[in-house]
């Protein structure tokens, strides 16, 4: 079940506010449990009796740490068979397919037999469940937070549906006091509502239009793929993959306002960075945090000898690579990230001090691109290919049999240059930055909040319904 | 504010559960949608399709095709793409480009028009020799065999596709439908091109032989096309037949039967701006040629119907069998609307006691052109 689908916006969101909204204060979080039960066990209903299961785990493991004292090795090897278990399941789930293929790969290269291998379905949400966990631990652990007052708060937090499938990565210990205890408000539910349209009609106006052309670019043929359909391709899918999960994050964060949760910011218009440290902090926002939390601090962070820092960092890259995908290509994406995160410390943000603000965001803005050319490439190969395409490098057709019409109409177009100004152009802060949107004391900004907002919601409507009618003109035989 | 904020989320709760309260209790008359679509039918619950996640996948189809308004919001979304974009967005399995002064073409042929479908010199050589040997074999039972090249709308009306899909480099080429031409010369094989008799025929009438808004020729294009081939069936066989008239037309702007097939695809509010003035053929036939009514089996594509509707109303010929892309075969006289599916098929009730075959392939279809009819024939005679 996805937010932008029909069944969950006029079936499931519905049904569940309303009974929510009905149950009294003090049962609302199972209420809020079962619901986020149901929205997990749609998608993956065998799967989710490995989490709960893990879950129960992990909250009586917490509850032993209290027994012993901080720093003690006892509380040090619970915590690791804890992490080490849950990442298993992870890299179980996750990474099997890809280490058999690698396998697979060297032994077909010796001549060998290859393992024959049913492949494992990876559960949806894994990756991000299982951060929310780490991060559950490691702050009982450090003490940061107490233990779950009951296991049903406890279950909460891991499965919460809006954060469960795609994020944001809420740590435990910006959440915990609100589990038990947080304010249900007509402000808030106002604020998520618009919050939640807001996202959804990026993903469904922006991010699905701008998807298509970025699709239709990634299928041509090397010989198609000129020089401009290349850039249209790389900025499309940019603009796809920003809006669809920061479209995703605003659903996310707009349903947990409705539901009395307040969720940290994830994106912060990102391609307006000026380096990629700076990137880093405005691009999911909630994975950078865990990643300097829980494994970049513990690694040493910056308070080491200068080459173990540039080691640790490319680590924590490496892994952002990897957990984003099974693939080479995110690996290396991962690599590209960290490789220029630590140029930034060595020397190119003293140099971007010196440089033109405009010609930063500019260079950094095509660099980030070449990223997620690899990033969305189907093969390493096939993004060396595009790259040469991107840098006017290797033989394609003088001429693309393909035209641009069958790339991206007049709506590609129309929203390209949407996505731009609303990404780049400073006036446009106003639309995105949610002072404008979230509860405002201005009377003169409530209508326009209201009509947009209804507006939105509307076209979202209407363009997610006509996507599911695909009649032919007659039957064929 | 409050009070602003109280009718934001009613509103919001409002057009949340419309649609699911106006599935229930049809409070209005819903919107109908035109195109055919494969519905999927309400599954039932079963412990193992929740298990493989078959039942939420079906549950979700079924759910977005029943749920309420949808009619009114699939026109309206489309309604703006069209406006807003001049796209249309009805239709995603076919795909369909607005042309200049709102003509609809089908994608697939403009690609046709652009060359995009070029197969091989040899693919096609191979195809005619079938069809020749087809030809001959046919004969050796007095049965005469013709192809009839149908036309693209593209091919014909080419003035009105939109200059952004015409691809200049490319047009110009050599196209399948010349090469073919050429080859059924040189090989001897009975064949009308109604792609060459149209074009002579465009600047001829000031009715359009094609419709705007649909994707095969008008009834008065497909009448002319019908007398023209009875014309060349009697040059080939010798023998007189019924003769079809299509003057004079009445010219209007209702559009009739398949004229605007593609125009109800656009599922838009205004899918009026896609009907131009269309001529209706009052069809007449001459009295010589009845001593002769001849059994004619027909294969080929949708651009066959018209011809079988034209020349079953001046009763051409006694009997009929058409198979539809040669998967499925219609009758006539009789059972004339069932279909007939292909293992219980009779090759001596519908081949070999006809007089004629006609072979019907359209010009954008070269890359896959006869069915396999030819081959299967063969196959049965040797």
């Amino acid at each position: 079940m996805v937010f932008s689908s029909l069944f969950f916006i006029f079936l499931f969101l519905p049904a569940f506010l309303i009974v929510y909204y009905l149950t009294p204060g003090k049962y609302k979080n199972y209420t809020a449990l079962v619901g986020s039960l149901f929205f997990y066990a749609w998608g993956a209903p065998w799967f989710v009796f490995i989490l709960l299961t893990t879950c129960v785990a992990d909250y009586f493991i917490s509850r032993v740490f209290p027994n012993y004292p901080g720093g003690s090795n006892r509380r040090k090897q619970i915590l690791a068979v804890a992490i080490i278990y849950n990442l298993l399941l992870l890299g179980y789930f996750k990474y099997t397919n890809f280490f058999v293929g690698q396998i697979n790969f060297l032994f077909d290269y010796f001549g060998w037999s290859t393992l024959s291998w049913n492949k494992v379905i990876l559960p949806i949400g894994i990756s991000f469940f299982t951060f929310h966990k780490v991060s559950y631990l490691v702050d009982v652990y450090r003490d940061k937070v107490k233990p779950a007052t009951n296991l049903f708060n406890f279950l909460l937090y891991i499965t919460l549906f809006p954060q469960l499938i795609a994020g944001p990565i809420v740590r435990y210990h910006d959440i915990a006091d609100q589990l038990v205890s947080r304010r249900h408000n007509l402000e808030k539910v106002f604020a998520g509502i618009l919050r939640f349209v807001v996202g959804l009609s990026k993903k469904v106006l922006i991010a699905n239009v701008l998807g298509r052309v970025a699709d239709t670019v990634f299928l041509l043929d090397p010989g198609n793929l000129t020089f401009f359909y290349a850039w249209l391709g790389a900025i499309s899918y940019a603009f796809q993959i920003y809006f669809d999960f920061s479209g995703y994050s605003d659903m996310a964060i707009g349903l947990a306002k409705m539901m009395g949760f307040d969720f940290l910011e994830n994106f912060n218009r990102p391609y307006i960075a000026q380096s990629f440290t700076e990137f880093w902090r405005r691009w999911h926002i909630s994975l950078s945090n865990f990643l300097r939390e829980y494994l970049y601090i513990p690694l040493g962070g910056n308070r080491v000898v200068e080459w173990r820092k540039y080691f640790n960092l490319w680590l924590v890259f490496f892994v952002s690579g990897f957990w984003h995908g099974a693939n080479w290509t995110f690996i290396i994406w991962g690599i590209y990230h960290g490789f220029f995160v630590i140029l930034d410390k060595i020397f190119w943000l003293k140099l971007a001090e010196r440089v033109p603000k405009l010609v930063n965001i500019i260079v950094t803005f095509i660099l980030i691109l070449f990223g997620w050319v690899v990033f969305r490439a189907e093969t390493l190969s096939s993004a060396l290919v595009y790259w040469g395409r991107m840098l006017g490098v290797g033989s394609g057709y003088a001429h693309s049999t393909v035209l641009f019409p069958e790339v991206a109409g007049f709506n590609g177009l129309f929203t390209l240059v949407l996505a731009f100004l609303i990404c780049f152009l400073p006036g446009w802060r106003r639309i995105e930055d949610w002072k404008f949107f979230t509860v405002t004391d201005k009377k003169s900004f409530l209508i326009p909040q209201l009509a947009v907002s209804v507006a939105l919601l509307v076209l979202a409507i209407l363009s997610l319904v006509n996507s599911s009618f695909n009649p032919f003109i007659y039957f064929r035989f | 504010m409050k009070l602003g904020r109280i009718i934001t989320i009613v509103l919001f709760f409002l057009l949340l559960i419309a649609p699911v309260l106006q599935f229930k209790f049809h409070f209005f008359k819903e919107v109908e949608l035109k195109g055919v679509e494969l519905k999927q039918g309400r599954p039932g619950w079963q412990w193992s399709a929740w298990v493989k996640g078959n039942f939420q996948t079906d549950f979700e189809n079924w759910f977005g095709e029943k749920i309420g308004f949808r009619g009114f919001l699939v026109k309206t979304d489309n309604q703006i793409n069209f406006n807003l974009f001049r796209e249309i967005s009805g239709s995603k399995n076919v795909n369909l480009v607005l042309g200049k002064d709102n003509w609809l073409y089908e994608k697939g042929y403009i690609d046709s028009y652009n060359n995009r479908d070029r197969v091989d010199y040899n693919f096609l050589k191979k195809k005619v020799e079938q069809l020749k040997l087809l030809q001959d074999k046919l004969a050796e039972d007095n049965i005469i065999f013709l192809l009839l090249i149908s036309p693209s709308k593209a091919a014909v009306y080419p003035e009105y596709l939109p200059n952004n899909f015409i691809d200049n480099l490319m047009v110009f080429n050599r196209s399948n439908y010349q090469r073919l031409v050429s080859l059924l010369k040189k090989m001897g094989v009975n064949y009308f091109d109604s792609v060459d008799y149209l074009l002579r025929l465009k600047n001829n009438y000031p009715f359009t032989l094609f419709v705007k808004g649909g994707t095969h020729w008008s009834y008065f294009g497909a009448c002319k096309i019908s007398s023209e081939l009875i014309s060349k069936l009697e040059q080939v066989s010798k023998k007189d037949l019924v003769n079809i008239f299509c003057d004079p037309s009445s010219v209007d702007k209702n559009p009739q039967g398949k004229d605007k097939d593609l125009a109800d695809l656009t599922n838009i509010w205004t899918e009026k701006v896609f009907v131009g003035d269309t001529a209706h053929p009052y069809y007449s036939h001459n009295q010589k040629g009845r001593e002769f009514l001849p059994g004619m089996l027909f294969v080929g594509d949708s651009f066959t119907w018209e011809i079988l509707e034209i020349m079953e109303s001046q009763k051409v010929y006694t009997e009929r069998d058409f198979l539809y892309y040669n998967q499925t075969r219609y009758h006539y006289p009789g059972d004339t609307n069932l279909p007939f599916k292909k293992e219980n098929w009779d090759w001596s009730k519908i081949l070999f006691n006809k007089n004629f075959v006609i072979l019907e392939i359209n010009q954008s279809g070269l890359a896959y052109p006869d069915f396999g009819f030819p081959e299967e024939v063969l196959q049965k005679v040797n």
